[in-house]
């Protein structure tokens, strides 16, 4: 069953602060939360409304019955943050101070983070943002304002072009990233933008460019305002808010509603209607700007926001434009279904997360050695990336990945661990028993979080109390003896009473291995012989000491020397005793059964870990092994054996 | 739990429990001492998932409160009051005043004072109903202190002396800090804390509101998720919560060299004091240093001017570092060497009562 994540937006608004409550995709309840001026005027800044709108919107959902407890993640508007590519941000302290001193100017959104992160702390769980207004996909051409001193910057709103977007590729079961798109959001503030494969590579700044909206002025001309600056009745204050709130038709008409300003231009008053036409002049003069930015190659036009509910506006733009492309109204916003859907993409795991200030989160994969079983795990590991979204060793990469190969030496193993955390990487992810215990060991009292992927079991990593590691993690291979057996020897061989045990001194999972067997054997009363193996050229010594011993079977273990062994070193073995293998390579290279965990589905669990925690999501069991079981069979191997298979519960041959 | 075998335990020879349903009053009083004078009792308001919890609490709380005021000298008795509710959804005018009534009927043995969990409306709806109560206005007025800024400036000086004990200096200069906890007591520690050159402050708190006010005040200070503070790696590690007394897993990850605390004490199992003294931390407990908030309440009791309550904050520096010296003269804790001087101190008072 499709998982339901419990999704809480936060929208907050100059007046009023929007929440809606989500269960995945539906709302199961939404709330204006509206602030009268006397409320908000005692506060001297927007940041100071924090802790007002932050209980308004918990009493709010604690009287409507809701319990914060349930809740997966809080999603919040973005703010005037500093520029940030467009996608779904986990919000942390670097971008709360930017919040704060309002990077690039006051606005109620830059409350959304803030209260998405406070929630969500109280209940650990993650905060999000999606596509604030600072979003910044320009391209260089772009950034040139025709002054040197006045570099352009993008502030627009990202939220509902994005999501509008987004929809309309849907629509039209098109990709998103493959159209090439003019938004128009038309509200209070309007802003046009030219989204070129799913960026906005040119757009309008929402409060200083522009067509003049319902209450700014956009672009003006330059001198008049300069000499306005300088006439001594003005301070810069009031100027700007001449500009910025007192601009548009409010400084026409003393309002800033367009549905005032239409019922008076339906009423015949002409001077409404020069002004009410000429905004709509404006910006369809926009769009054509934002056509050359695309070449010309626009698939399509969308006009969305408030004001698009007005077909008398959205007809006169029309009429100017759609010789450009085809144009579909979008009216009004879908900002709360937008903001929970950039969450919903990064819970199930569709879209990661990026991390503000952070331009590409750095992961290491540390391994023991060139071992096929590791080369195999890096390789699902970096497929399982892949499908969460993550790019790299591309150019447009939004992962960058260390490899460090031990080459089966401690010494090397510690200078890659300094290397890494050199990178400063925001989590390592090691390979194998081996290297995880050095790894353990040696970044102990480190914040790093350490993945071990493929560990043999957590007694590998001797001295460490995982109580105690909140930021060690693995997936764990290692099946209980007792199953193995019973599994596959005892059903197919109940008669066995001697068996031979490879596994090698020095390497702690194999001993914790050969200990585990031993003491089952002992239990069931069948005689352990065990034999060292430190290089490939023991194993013939074993063959001949297995012969001697006149072991019934033969375990090969999952020590260095069998996972590394080729079919011909194992000949002597394999060929002679029927070989229960720890790993299911073994089986693959002439072993005759193993009953084992998926190698890929190990390597997997261990990169759902790294994208959990690159996500900021909670991770609640830090220690998971696959919960499927396999059992494999060499079908060659087999036919040396007089064992009857069908006697084993779904056995996958091999050959 | 054998109510009266913990009673003995902790030498409390009181224990009140009172409920006023129509107000969802519910109080526990323990009266632990009084040879020095009326119980002074420090009033908490917790959410306890049982009452047994809250009594143990209590008692602890009077118990540790009597060697705090007899280390400090002052004439208050140790007592406590713990009030059962979520603090943000139990009080109200009726409530307090209910309780005021309540307080009434110890007819003077015990005084009611505002603290972290009383503010100052708070105790303006007790006073309407007793005169048992300390924190007025003009206390703050008068010495420029609140009880949460007197306490912090207390705990500074302890810390001091215990900075001159680990590290041979004589400020907090350059040293780092965790404060868990930045509820009033933990956020006038910040304040204290950064008033000295280059020092780095860590904070948590399981409320984001209260770290936010830090941060929007002090936007350098260091904030890490509640379960990450313990691993810190810093100087002085300082507690300022009421609700957990410290795990055995807790003290295993800390990496400090220097321990305490705004509650009275932070330890209460052997097996975390054993961790404690194995990893060579020097454990301070809180009621050796944490008494600020008595010296200002007994400047308003007694009267007394504020170079008296600036001179008697100090005095915490000269009894901490005593009371190292003790322990290690004497191959103890701390927390024994305090425990001893206390009791010595009480005695020597009680026998000189008997004299009347």
């Amino acid at each position: 069953m499709k998982k339901k994540f419990n999704i809480l937006a936060i929208n907050p608004g100059s007046t009023s602060t929007k929440i809606a409550w989500f269960e995945n995709e539906k709302k199961i309840f939404e709330k204006n939360i509206h602030h009268s001026a006397k409320s908000l005027e005692k506060f001297n800044t927007i940041w100071e409304q924090y802790s007002f709108r932050k209980n308004e919107v918990v009493r709010t959902l604690e009287e409507a019955g809701f319990d914060l407890s349930k809740l997966d993640a809080v999603v919040g508007r973005g703010g005037l943050i500093r520029p940030i590519p467009s996608g779904v941000y986990v919000v942390d302290e670097q971008m709360i101070h930017d919040a704060r001193i309002a990077y690039q100017g006051q606005h109620a959104s830059n409350l959304g983070c803030v209260i998405a992160y406070s929630i969500a702390w109280e209940y650990n769980i993650p905060a999000y943002i999606v596509d604030p207004p600072a979003v910044d996909d320009f391209e260089p051409l772009a950034r040139i304002s025709g002054h040197a001193k006045i570099p352009r910057t993008s502030l627009f709103h990202a939220l509902n072009i994005f999501a509008t977007a987004r929809k309309f590729a849907s629509d039209h079961k098109k990709r998103f990233e493959d159209l090439n798109l003019i938004v128009a959001h038309l509200g209070g503030g309007i802003t046009v933008a030219a989204l070129k494969n799913g960026k906005a590579i040119n757009v309008n700044n929402g409060i200083e460019e522009g067509p003049f909206t319902p209450e700014r002025s956009g672009n003006l001309p330059i001198l008049k305002i300069i000499d306005l600056a300088f006439s001594g009745q003005y301070t810069k204050d009031q100027l700007k808010k001449m500009f910025v709130g007192k601009g548009g038709l409010v400084s026409y008409f003393g309002t800033n509603s367009a549905l005032e300003v239409e019922n008076m231009v339906k009423a015949g008053a002409e001077r409404y209607k020069l002004v009410y036409e000429a905004m709509a002049y404006q910006i369809a003069e926009e769009i054509g700007a934002r056509s050359t930015n695309l070449k010309g190659k626009v698939d399509a036009i969308i006009i969305t926001g408030g004001l698009a509910h007005s077909q008398m506006f959205t007809d006169w733009i029309k009429e100017r434009v759609e010789h450009i492309a085809p144009v579909y109204i979008y009216p009004g916003a879908q900002e709360m279904e937008a903001l929970a859907a950039g969450a919903l993409r990064v819970l199930r795991g569709q879209e990661p997360a990026k991390r503000y200030g952070v331009k590409t989160p750095k992961i290491g994969i540390l391994y023991w050695d060139n071992i096929e079983a590791y080369v195999k795990a890096i390789n699902y590991i970096e497929d399982y990336f892949r499908t969460h979204g993550y790019i790299f060793r591309k150019e447009n990469s939004n992962l960058e990945i260390f490899y460090a190969n031990c080459e089966a030496d401690e010494t090397k193993a510690r200078q890659n661990l300094e290397n890494l955390i050199s990178k400063n990487v925001d989590l390592i992810i090691v390979i194998g028993s081996t290297a995880s215990s050095l790894a353990a060991q040696y970044l102990k009292n480190s914040d790093i979080p350490l993945i071990f992927a493929g560990l043999y079991s957590k007694d590998v990593l001797s001295g460490i109390d995982w109580s105690k590691e909140p930021k060690f993690y693995a997936s764990v291979y290692g099946l209980p003896v007792d199953l193995q057996f019973e599994k596959t020897i005892l059903k197919l061989d109940p008669q066995i009473k001697r068996i031979g045990v490879t596994y090698k001194i020095g390497e702690l999972q194999s001993n914790i291995e050969h200990d585990r067997i031993r003491e089952y054997c002992s239990q069931k009363g069948i005689k352990c012989l065990s034999f060292d193996v430190q290089t490939h050229d023991d194993l013939q010594e074993a063959a001949k000491f297995f012969e001697a011993e006149d072991v019934d079977w033969v375990y090969l273990g999952s020590d260095t020397i069998i996972a590394t062994a080729t079919t011909k070193q194992l000949e002597t073995i394999t060929k002679h005793f029927p070989t229960l293998c720890a790993l299911q390579d073994t089986v693959h290279h002439g072993g005759l059964v193993a009953y084992h965990v998926s190698w890929q589905e190990v390597a997997e669990l261990a990169a759902n870990f790294a994208v959990k925690i690159l996500n900021g999501l909670e991770i609640k069991t830090h220690i998971l092994s696959p919960q499927n079981h396999y059992i494999t069979a060499n079908q060659n191997t087999a036919k040396l054996f007089n064992f009857d298979f069908s006697k084993l519960e779904n056995v996958n041959f091999v050959s | 739990m054998d109510i009266f075998q913990l009673m003995r335990q902790t030498n409390n020879y009181e224990l009140t429990f009172y409920e006023e349903p129509s107000v969802s009053l519910r109080a526990i009083i323990a009266i632990n001492n009084t040879v020095l004078g009326p119980v002074l009792a420090s009033t908490k308001i917790f959410n306890f998932n049982n009452f047994e919890k809250a009594a143990n609490a209590a008692l602890s709380m009077a118990y540790y409160n009597t060697f705090r005021s007899a280390l400090l000298k002052t004439q208050f008795g140790g007592g406590s009051i713990i009030l059962c509710g979520d603090p943000k959804k139990v009080k109200n005018e009726f409530y307090l005043r209910a309780l005021g009534i309540y307080i009434n009927k110890f007819a003077g043995k015990i005084f009611i004072a505002r603290g972290s969990d009383l503010t100052e409306e708070d105790i303006h709806y007790i006073w309407r109903e007793t005169d048992y109560v300390l924190g007025a206005d003009e206390l703050y007025l008068k010495h420029a202190l609140s009880p949460a800024q007197a306490t912090a400036k207390g705990m500074i000086y302890g810390l001091k002396a215990a900075v001159k004990d680990q590290f041979s200096k004589d400020d907090l200069s350059g040293l780092t800090f965790v404060v868990q906890g930045v509820d009033n007591i933990g956020y006038h520690i910040i304040e204290e804390l950064l008033k000295f050159d280059n020092v780095n402050v860590i904070i948590t708190d399981r409320i984001y509101d209260k770290i936010k006010e830090i941060q929007d005040r002090v936007p350098d200070v260091k904030v890490v998720r509640p379960g990450e503070i313990f691993k810190q790696k810093c100087d002085i590690f300082i507690s300022s919560t009421f609700d957990n007394n410290l795990t055995p897993e807790q003290a295993e990850q800390l990496n400090t060299k220097i321990l305490t605390s705004s509650v009275n004490n932070l330890i209460d199992d052997p097996q975390t004091q054993k961790i404690i003294a194995e990893k060579n931390i020097l454990h301070v407990p809180g009621y050796v240093i944490n008494g600020g908030e008595i010296i200002l309440f007994e400047s308003e009791f007694y009267g007394s001017e504020p170079d008296s309550v600036e001179q008697k904050l100090f005095e915490i520096y000269n009894i901490t570092l005593s009371l190292l010296k003790t322990a290690k003269e004497q191959n103890i804790s701390v927390n024994q060497a305090a425990i001893n001087t206390a009791k010595q101190y009480l005695e020597n008072i009680s026998a000189i009562k008997k004299l009347r």
